[in-house]
């Protein structure tokens, strides 16, 4: 099965998420980009990333600026999920190489369409 | 000084106003939009009020600030007079005087906190509104999850004792127990079938090779006796006289004869003894066959009782299973309503901490502004003053619920004014 990083400060949303992709997908959790960073050691090798923007530590744009200067991680697919709606982010995501932008609140069922799109 | 006295006469009755409309709402007589305005009102009211006060004890703590030493007059009245219209003239100089040090703040504040007033009761709206459109939703199904659960139940409540005890499960268990025993009985009687015809079997392939034996010198007699036939023609044709060959070939043919008795006495003892085989294979079977047929029909009772018991057995698994997978699929089809507005939910704690951040930096300007109160800062145009005020708000916020609630606390204090959200409402995108 195929491995999925989830970077949320909610245990809720991490929650909700989880239970819809748990049937297709391996989902690591990580609850901030400090976090996820330390988890990505021990995990194997990720499909795809999805990332909350505001959190605390590091917020989801510092990691996936993070993640791009990693060489295995330069081309794995981003997807930020998110409830911010400020176009200045979604720009800022997309410069620094996200692969979409999903904002919340999300239907699972369409989260589950997109990601199977872009990671397989 | 009467005018920053009055200023926090007025916010100090506001606050009481407030917090007296926060008791009736906990009394349950006011909606949670005004509940939660009333409380924030309050806080700024209170903030206001603190400031002003605090700026009026560091005026006292400076006193009154004099000028030269003033010549006094003789007479009392000429006093009295000169007394009372030097005070008159001293408090209108020292009013103006306050009011070229103070009012700018004061009207900066002013113009801040209307915008900051008119926005975050938009906000308060916009987060009750989000509270009470996800507490139903999910209060609702959960209801629903109840009403299942309950039916399931109730439904499973005429098992119940039988499950308790498992007085059906033992007894299958018991039945499925002899089941397996007199199966194992009938296998050990085949097996004991096979080995009997098995040894039978080693005995006939002996007896066939007799047999067979047997069969070859039979051939081998009567083709001597083709030989000694032709031969016994042969001499008759010479024969007349001298009969004498005749003879021998006569004897020879006797012997053959006596020999070929011989061979199929053999042959027919051969064949008694493949009789008594198969007889004995057949006596074999019928007993193994009668033991067999002793055990079904011993087993048929407990064929009849076992197909009863699951019967009756079946229908309540099936009533069981249907019942599970009912409330599995009920579940299923509660979460996925439930998903979406439980997320809406959880982003609404995240407005009401964005709520929290914009009237702390809210209180922190004030602060600041009453801090600086005398250093005469230039009041700003109303204009930059919105635009500052809309981009502070701004910063903390990041749902669309919210953009949109700066814009309509915007243009409720200016209905002209252009707000600039920078807003992107595009659900899923990829890149």
């Amino acid at each position: 099965m195929k491995k999925i990083m989830l970077v949320d400060d909610s245990a809720t949303i991490r929650n909700i998420i989880r239970n819809a992709l748990t049937a297709e997908y391996e989902v690591v959790e990580a609850e901030d980009g400090v976090k996820a960073l330390g988890a990505l050691g021990g995990s194997g090798s990720i499909a795809l990333f999805l990332l909350d923007v505001n959190m605390p530590e590091m917020d989801g744009l510092t990691l996936l600026g993070e993640l791009r200067k990693r060489a295995e991680y330069k081309t794995v697919p981003v997807l930020m999920l998110t409830t911010e709606t400020k176009e200045e982010f979604r720009a800022k995501a997309k410069e620094l190489g996200a692969s979409g932008w999903v904002v919340k609140p999300c239907e699972p069922d369409k989260l589950l369409m997109t990601i199977k799109r872009i990671a397989g | 000084m009467r005018e920053r006295n009055k200023a926090a006469v007025c916010a100090a009755v506001t606050a009481y106003v407030s917090a007296a409309v926060l008791l009736t709402a906990a009394g349950g007589k006011m909606s949670a939009a005004n509940a939660v305005y009333a409380v924030f009102a309050a806080a700024v009211q209170a903030a206001v009020m603190f400031a002003l006060l605090r700026g009026g004890e560091k005026t006292a703590e400076r006193g009154p600030e004099t000028g030269g030493t003033e010549e006094k007059t003789g007479a009392c009245e000429e006093s009295g007079r000169t007394a009372e219209g030097s005070a008159r003239s001293d408090e209108s100089g020292a009013a103006a005087e306050e009011e070229k040090k103070y009012g700018s703040t004061v009207r900066a504040l002013a113009v801040r906190t209307e915008y900051m007033r008119a926005v975050t009761e938009e906000l308060c709206k916009a987060i009750a509104q989000s509270l009470s459109s996800t507490t139903e939703p999910i209060s609702e199904e959960l209801l629903k999850i109840r009403r299942t659960g309950e039916a399931f139940l109730s439904g499973m409540k005429e098992y119940e004792e039988d499950i308790r005890k498992k007085t059906t499960v033992r007894r299958l268990e018991e039945e499925s127990g002899k089941f397996e025993r007199d199966l194992k009985m009938l296998s050990d009687t085949a097996g004991e079938i096979f080995t009997t015809i098995d040894s039978r079997m080693g005995k006939l392939r002996t007896v066939s090779e007799k047999i067979g034996e047997t069969a070859g010198s039979i051939s081998e007699i009567s083709e001597q006796i083709r030989l000694l036939s032709f031969n016994a023609s042969i001499e008759a044709a010479r024969a007349g006289k001298a009969g004498a060959g005749f003879r021998v070939i006569a004897g020879e043919i006797k012997k053959l004869s006596a020999d070929t008795e011989a061979r199929l006495g053999e042959i027919r003892e051969t064949l008694k003894e493949t009789q008594t085989i198969f007889t004995d294979i057949g006596k074999g079977l019928e007993e193994n066959r009668k033991r067999m047929l002793e055990v079904v029909a011993g087993r048929e009772e407990g064929f009849r009782s076992f197909g009863t018991e699951l019967e009756a057995y079946f229908p309540r698994l099936e009533q069981l299973y249907t019942g599970i997978t009912g409330m599995i699929g009920s579940l299923s089809k509660s979460m996925d309503v439930i998903s979406p507005v439980v997320q809406l939910h959880e982003i609404t704690g995240q407005e009401i901490g964005n709520l929290g951040q914009v009237t702390d930096d809210y209180c922190r300007y004030v602060a600041e502004r009453v801090k600086d109160m005398a250093a005469e800062k230039a009041v700003k145009a109303e204009k930059e003053e919105r635009e500052e005020v809309t981009e502070e708000i701004r910063k903390h916020l990041t749902t669309e619920s919210e953009l949109k609630a700066l814009e309509r606390g915007i243009k409720k204090v200016s209905p002209e004014a252009q707000v600039e959200l920078g807003m992107n409402t595009c659900g899923i995108e990829l890149f």
